[in-house]
């Protein structure tokens, strides 16, 4: 277990452009045992800057856990996916991607372009609620990440 | 496609005398009139346009008209536009015999008769006025056909996106305010939900119904005997739970989407065992030959349909219970329907009330030789 993860808060970033979708995954990180602080961006532009922390993102955290959808207007979660992992900064923080698609395609792609998993976003509120817990419980608990964002704020 | 403007003639003579009073004797605003003065300049006046009729000379230096003609017919495009030949006095019968072999509709002599000629010319033109017609409306019916099928899938596609915002958010209030806002607003929100998980069901469905015209896979080879083993192990808990007993003679072998065989027989078998009656369902599949055609059927002893009740069945999103009674969103046989007929066969029904229901349904067997 991630002793530091308890004591500390974890960053998470979601991108999602669909406010119905920000807001579920509001309420159900909401019911995480982790204190967690959520930011939210609306596109792959944005999430590439906050990332990069360009911009109005000067002040951004390093987050520790990226939640990804794939369908965005401007830039989309494949093209960012591909820059993450590209880019010797960011590769090492892990992406989840949350998507409603269930194509083949998009699985092969995002597993290519090292995605750490794929999730197609369950349609029933309560396997939602669940599935973000196990990411929770996973990604969080169960998992020693490379670093956490205030660790490596304070470095 | 529209009807072009002009209607197009060709008139081929190596004579340009000749060329010039045929011109004459048809002149006529509503024609196009194209002329050429040898075979291969006629041939190439083909590949560029089309034309409703074709005058030609039979006797010309170079290719002739004969050739000529063989060469018209020899090319798609062209495979069907009429042929008139224009030949001069004392040729002989076989002479005419042969330029009918080469598909000529009429020929005609020098000095050619002017109001004869005219008379022969509007017949092929309102001929072929009328097949351009009914080419545009076919065309038209195909596009608005494929159309529909992709409005239908794009459509049920797209509602999914809003309809999960929806569904979630009504299930959220749910799982946080139930018991807390009073009886009222616990009813209200359980007829939401309602609403919201069947109107999902209906796009899924509306969605599997538009796939089969567009994202069908070709035919091939299939062992229907196979097909029946699959359907039933998949229906194994539904049958096992309804007591029902399944037998099936030696089926054939056809050629078909072996998916959306499976969906017919599995939404036909799954039929006959929800819409059971008093007693264990019993289901028979059978299959037999009748001239080009394969008929098959699916016989069950349940609940039975009324006669009134036997086109309306077939139709999309149909139902003849309330959904409390029977579950479903009346696709089943909609989409039976529709995968039959996209392999070349019908389907209907014969039953009696409280006796049970017989589906049949044929499969032409020209389809197998066709591949």
């Amino acid at each position: 277990m991630n002793k530091t993860s308890n004591e500390t808060i974890i960053e998470i970033l979601l991108v999602e452009d669909n406010l119905s979708d920000i807001r579920l995954t509001q309420e159900a990180i909401k019911e995480c045992k982790i204190e967690n602080n959520l930011h939210v961006v609306r596109d792959g532009i944005e999430a590439l800057d906050f990332l990069r922390k360009k911009g109005k993102y000067a002040n951004a955290p390093r987050p520790c856990l990226i939640l990804l959808d794939l369908n965005m207007p401007r830039k989309d979660g494949r093209e960012v996916l591909a820059e993450i992992k590209a880019d010797p900064e960011l590769k090492r923080i892990p992406v989840i991607i949350l998507t409603t698609s269930k194509s083949e395609d998009d699985i092969f792609i995002t597993y290519d372009h090292c995605a750490n998993c794929y999730i197609t976003k369950p349609n029933d509120i309560e396997e939602f609620f669940k599935t973000i817990t196990t990411i929770e419980n996973f990604w969080l608990e169960l998992v020693k990440l490379p670093f956490n964002g205030a660790q490596h704020k304070n470095l | 496609m529209q009807l072009p403007d002009k209607i197009n003639i060709l008139i081929v003579d190596d004579n340009p005398g000749n060329l010039f009073t045929l011109e004459t004797i048809l002149n006529n605003a509503e024609l196009n009139i194209v002329k050429a003065s040898s075979g291969e300049e006629a041939l190439k006046c083909v590949l560029k346009s089309d034309f409703a009729v074709i005058i030609l000379d039979v006797q010309m230096p170079g290719m002739d008209g004969f050739e000529t003609a063989e060469v018209i017919r020899s090319r798609e495009k062209s495979k069907f536009t009429p042929l008139i030949f224009v030949t001069g006095v004392g040729q002989s019968d076989l002479h005419i015999d042969k330029g009918y072999s080469l598909g000529a509709i009429d020929y005609i002599l020098k000095p050619i008769k002017p109001e004869g000629l005219k008379t022969k010319l509007s017949v092929l033109i309102d001929l072929y006025k009328n097949k351009k017609m009914l080419e545009q409306k076919t065309m038209e019916l195909e596009r608005s056909n494929k159309e529909l099928e992709h409005f239908a899938y794009v459509a049920s596609h797209d509602l999914q996106e809003p309809l999960r915002s929806v569904t979630s958010h009504v299930q959220l209030l749910s799982m946080r305010y139930k018991g807390k806002l009073g009886e009222d607003a616990d009813d209200f929100i359980n007829f939401a939900v309602e609403g919201t998980t069947r109107m999902k069901a209906l796009i899924n469905d509306l969605l599997s119904y538009s796939r089969i015209g567009t994202r069908g896979k070709p035919f091939e080879k299939i062992d229907t005997t196979s097909t029946v083993k699959i359907v039933l192990d998949n229906l194994e808990t539904s049958i096992e739970k309804a007591e029902a007993i399944i037998t099936y003679d030696n089926l054939p072998e056809i050629f078909a989407d072996p998916t959306q065989m499976i969906q017919l027989f599995q939404n036909l078998i799954g039929n006959a065992i929800k819409f059971k009656g008093e007693n264990p369902p019993e289901v028979h599949i059978s299959a037999y030959q009748s001239g080009e055609e394969w008929i098959f059927s699916v016989k069950d002893n349940g609940i039975g349909i009324s006669s009134e009740f036997f086109d309306r069945i077939f139709v999309i999103f149909q139902r003849l219970h309330n959904i409390d009674e029977y579950s479903g969103t009346g696709i089943g046989l909609s989409v039976c329907k529709k995968i039959v007929e996209r392999h070349g066969g019908k389907i209907y029904v014969e039953s009696e009330l409280e006796k049970g229901s017989k589906f049949i349904f044929s499969f032409p067997i020209h389809t197998l030789k066709g591949y």
